[in-house]
């Protein structure tokens, strides 16, 4: 993928750029936010990263511009502010997605990959498929191959998202918001203890080893 | 002079200057129309009076002959009164009437001489007015408005002193009220001083008369209240940074310093880098509560509150934990009764609270411990929540003290966690108007919400 990352703090913006381009993306830099508007409505790039304390116009401003040229390429936020209401004022300014630093590299990524992936806004989808496995959005209901799976509703959301991002790493953070609105961390295992439920309830009906661990980064759904 | 400046500048006494000169002009201009239409009115009186008489006397000269007009005017001219008479033969001799000089003055022209205003060697103003009787004789009669006029002044003289003397009483009280108004000011001035300079349990002073003034000051104190509680809170986060964020980072360095040493292998190394990252993890993490908990208790969350469905809500919860519980072979059961209206508060922190009081009853207790949650409604139609455990339970004399940031209860000081749960739900309940009350459960611990109630709902 072609990234365009708008950092003004060199540390870390070699951090994100080395961690990038080892795996395979191309990056370019920009150090300041009008730099960063100029380069992202200037070349074609699937994917922008975006600090929002920068010098010259700020990542909020930037994307309120981007957003207002009908740029439409996914944004992700990275930034120190990780108050309770800097998350929504950086998603209402027409932002993707929002990540607090410090972040482990492989949750950026992982977020990188799902943004990245999204289908164009035009193409709903009612129905969800991966090996075998099928999630209908409208009935509510799962089933692989011919043999209906009956799941909880938090079960069948868990399960709604990781097909949505088949095949790409989700990490707890990600399901934690997505599937049961937690914008904190929880103390207990949460999301490991939901996973392990539905992994039984697939291998019952015989659609075990579809959902794999993956160490330190999160789960991953794939036939 | 400085205090009369001063006192100029009061808006008691302006507002005083103001309302007194308005009532001072529309007075004046009252008056003056008063005076006018008053004197007009006299005059005309006057001018009808004169012209009946004549009129009558004419009249009675024509039925009764000369003889007895004179008689008549005789007679009248020895009564007392505001009538003047002159009567004067084809000749111009006097036959009758007290007229002098400027009656026969008028009466030299010809013809009738139209009603008119004149002045005697008194100095009356008379209202005159004359005929010519078919005999060559001439009739003067008129009107002495002396009286009228002199009490028509009077009362003028009178209603403007009068009016002097009322604004003269009444700005001499304008000048006592603005001094007391005045002082007052400068008791709440100087009561704001003083908490600027330092002493923040200082208030301003209420008289107690519920008025402009007191509102304001009862507006003040609820604000100087509230920055002394910000306040503390500043003070005791310093005070808790110094004092429990020291321990981690003093550890964190001494890994870090222990790894410096060449004795260390490549496996140790990493494995050390690891617990490195984990300390500095639980840094980030402890710090970040304690941001969030700052920024729930400036109160600014307040301006997104929406409806919150506490059923819902818990409902929701009791899914999600039920397996977590499961799995550390703990039970948690949900019991809903009631059907208490929605909230108003922010979904996100009263959810956070909730698992944080969640959270603690399966950490702290033991394998098998037995969590209910619980909704209930009041009377007053607010809704109670219960996280009730039949766990360890917090000793009564330590239950005000777990809502401090970074209190550990002494058996769990070597567990994983910061101490600053407790200190978010406080935050977050304080926040909402909740009442957060910790209670025995016998065994356990049993910590109740109490929600204030949505005004316009009444329990069923």
């Amino acid at each position: 993928m072609k990234l365009l990352l708008v950092e003004d703090d060199p540390e870390t913006a070699a951090y994100i750029e080395r961690g990038l381009r080892e795996l395979g993306h191309g990056v370019d830099r920009a150090g300041d936010g009008h730099e960063g508007l100029m380069m992202a409505l200037a070349g074609r790039y699937d994917l922008l990263v975006v600090d929002r304390m920068l010098p010259g116009l700020e990542g909020i401003g930037l994307v309120k511009a981007l957003r207002a040229a009908r740029c439409a390429t996914p944004i992700l936020i990275l930034t120190a502010l990780d108050g309770v209401g800097d998350r929504i004022t950086g998603l209402d300014a027409g932002a993707d997605d929002y990540l607090a630093k410090p972040f482990a590299f492989g949750e950026l990524v992982a977020r990188i990959n799902a943004l990245a992936r999204r289908p164009p806004p035009t193409k709903i989808e009612t129905v969800l498929r991966c090996g075998g496995l099928e999630l209908n959005l409208l009935t509510r209901s799962v089933h692989y191959g011919e043999r209906p799976i009956a799941l909880q509703p938090r079960e069948f959301r868990l399960l709604e998202v990781l097909l949505r991002h088949a095949g790409q790493i989700v990490t707890r953070t990600m399901l934690l918001e997505e599937v049961w609105d937690f914008h904190f961390d929880p103390r207990t295992s949460v999301v490991d203890t939901h996973i392990s439920r539905l992994r039984a309830k697939l291998a019952e009906q015989g659609a075990a080893g579809l959902i794999a661990t993956v160490r330190g980064a999160g789960y991953v759904l794939q036939p | 002079m400085s205090s009369s400046l001063k006192l100029l500048r009061s808006a008691g006494v302006r507002s005083f200057l103001s309302y007194a000169g308005l009532f001072a002009a529309c007075s004046l201009v009252a008056t003056v129309l008063a005076y006018w239409f008053v004197a007009d009115y006299q005059q005309r009186q006057a001018a009808v009076d004169v012209a009946a008489e004549l009129e009558e006397l004419t009249a009675l000269a024509g039925r009764q002959g000369i003889g007895a007009l004179t008689a008549t005017v005789s007679a009248r001219t020895s009564e007392a009164g505001d009538e003047v008479y002159l009567l004067l033969d084809r000749n111009g001799r006097t036959l009758a009437g007290s007229l002098g000089a400027t009656g026969h003055a008028a009466i030299a022209e010809e013809g009738d001489i139209p009603i008119q205003p004149a002045l005697d060697r008194e100095a009356h103003a008379i209202h005159l007015g004359a005929a010519r009787l078919p005999g060559g004789e001439r009739l003067l009669v008129g009107r002495d408005t002396y009286v009228g006029q002199e009490s028509l002044e009077l009362t003028l003289e009178v209603f403007v002193a009068g009016l002097a003397a009322a604004l003269l009483v009444a700005g001499a009280g304008g000048i006592v009220a603005s001094r007391r108004m005045q002082r007052r000011v400068e008791a709440f001035a100087r009561s704001t001083l003083a908490v600027m300079e330092g002493d923040m349990a200082r208030r301003v002073p209420l008289l107690g008369r519920e008025d402009e003034l007191d509102h304001v000051a009862l507006a003040v104190n609820a604000m100087l209240e509230r920055i002394q509680r910000l306040m503390e809170n500043l003070r005791q986060v310093t005070d808790d940074i110094a004092h429990d964020l020291r321990k981690p980072l003093i550890h964190l360095r001494q890994r870090l310093e222990a790894m410096q040493r060449p004795a260390l292998e490549s496996e140790d190394h990493s494995g050390a880098i690891g617990l490195a990252l984990a300390d500095i993890d639980s840094l980030l993490e402890t710090f970040g509560a304690m941001l969030r908990i700052s920024q729930i208790e400036s109160g600014s969350r307040r301006a997104g509150f929406r409806p919150v469905d506490l059923r819902a809500l818990l409902e929701s919860l009791a899914e999600t934990y039920t397996a977590v519980a499961e799995d550390r072979g703990d039970t948690l059961r949900l019991s809903l009764a009631g059907a208490p209206g929605p909230v108003i508060g922010d979904a996100e922190l009263i959810t956070q609270m909730l698992v944080n009081l969640i959270e603690n009853a399966l950490c702290h207790g033991p394998r098998g411990t037995s969590i209910r949650l619980s909704l209930d409604e009041q009377g007053d139609g607010g809704a109670v929540v219960a996280v009730a455990d039949d766990g360890p339970g917090i000793p009564a004399a330590e239950r005000e003290k777990v809502f401090r940031r970074f209190y550990r209860l002494e058996p769990s000081r070597n567990r994983p966690g910061n101490g600053l749960g407790l200190s978010l739900v406080a935050a977050v309940a304080e926040l909402h108007g909740v009442g957060v009350a910790l209670e025995d459960n016998r065994p356990g611990l049993r910590v109740v919400l109490s929600f204030p109630p949505v005004p316009g709902r009444r329990s069923q």
